[in-house]
């Protein structure tokens, strides 16, 4: 017992003798450029943030994992006689912020969306709204006068 | 220039931005290592100070005078050092390692990084300190600041602190002695 004591002693360790250092090192000039990033923060309209990939994913595909477990969950382990919730509404639980963000922050493009929506009568059909809304009207002599007094269309349009 | 003539400046704001950069610089080195040490990395310590900073811009007109301005920064840091470890605690939760290992492994493998062997295992056995008692260490080792200055700082009383310093060094006196 003696002994171990003694070996304790002879190794025990001051910081006295230990001389202060810092061994930290910065990259050359940082201190004289970080009151300038500093100021064109605080000063800046826009906020400055730096992105963090894994804070923002974290943030936004949180809640929808979230309702992945939960409709995983009441898929397999839910009551029986209730009727399954669909994965479109509990996306709808989702509020529509949430979605926005997540949507802007992952990498699924518009195409990705619009392939994903099953029902087509959905989707808007751009072609269509490019058609010449006068179209069906038969626009010769005396129904173009017709058609402008039923539109009130008195004054010249050129 | 004086704190007080600092916070003159300040009010006007015509000489606000001035008086600002004139506080920046006068303590950002002292913010950065305190920050430094405290979560190893450059680029978490140069993003902590940055924040530290506009937090001050921010706040700095509700700032009560009855303290002293370096004080009242040094809270700041010293708050935003330990919400980031805290941080980072909750994010390693569910990972394998854990933050102190990750904080030795950037002293193990930082490019930014001189001294000796035995400087670079001190900083190994303060990281087996907890925060707060590590960021206590800090202050008074390296900084030198009196118990009241940093009684000032944590709102913790000189007792405490003196304990806290005490049980610090001669945890890290026996870490460095079974090294």
């Amino acid at each position: 017992m003696s002994d171990s004591k003694s070996h304790r002693d002879q190794k025990k360790f001051s910081l006295d003798q230990l001389e202060k250092k810092h061994i930290y090192q910065v990259p050359d000039k940082y201190f004289d450029n970080l009151p300038g990033i500093i100021q064109s923060r605080v000063t800046s309209k826009t906020p400055f943030f730096k992105t963090n990939s894994f804070r923002l994913g974290i943030r936004y595909a949180f809640p929808v994992a979230c309702l992945l477990v939960i409709g995983i969950y009441f898929g397999f382990f839910g009551n029986q006689n209730k009727p399954p919730q669909s994965v479109e509404s509990l996306i709808a639980e989702v509020s529509y912020d949430d979605l926005v963000a997540y949507l802007k922050d992952s990498d699924i493009s518009t195409d990705d969306i619009i392939a994903s929506i099953e029902d087509q009568n959905l989707l808007i059909d751009f072609d269509r709204q490019e058609v010449d809304p006068f179209q069906d009207f038969d626009l010769e002599g005396e129904n173009i006068d017709e058609l402008m007094d039923e539109l009130d269309i008195n004054e010249d349009i050129f | 220039m004086e704190d007080k003539e600092i916070l003159t400046k300040f009010k006007n704001p015509e000489s606000k931005n001035y008086a600002f950069n004139l506080l920046v610089r006068k303590y950002q080195e002292k913010i950065y290592w305190l920050i430094r040490k405290m979560v190893i990395d450059h680029d978490d310590a140069d993003d902590l100070v940055q924040e530290v900073f506009i937090k001050v811009w921010k706040n700095l007109d509700k700032f009560k005078e009855a303290s002293q301005l370096y004080t009242w920064i040094y809270r700041i840091a010293t708050n935003e050092c330990l919400t980031f470890l805290n941080k980072k605690r909750k994010r390693f939760f569910l990972s394998i390692v854990d933050v102190e290992k990750e904080l030795v492994d950037k002293i193990n493998n930082s490019p930014m990084l001189d001294g000796e062997e035995i400087q670079k295992q001190l900083q190994k056995a303060l990281l087996k300190l907890p925060d707060k008692q590590r960021l206590v260490f800090n202050m008074k080792y390296y900084e030198e600041m009196k118990y009241e200055q940093i009684a000032a700082i944590t709102g913790t009383s000189i007792g405490s602190l003196k304990a806290s310093y005490h049980h610090a060094v001669k945890k890290i006196e026996e870490i460095l002695a079974d090294d």
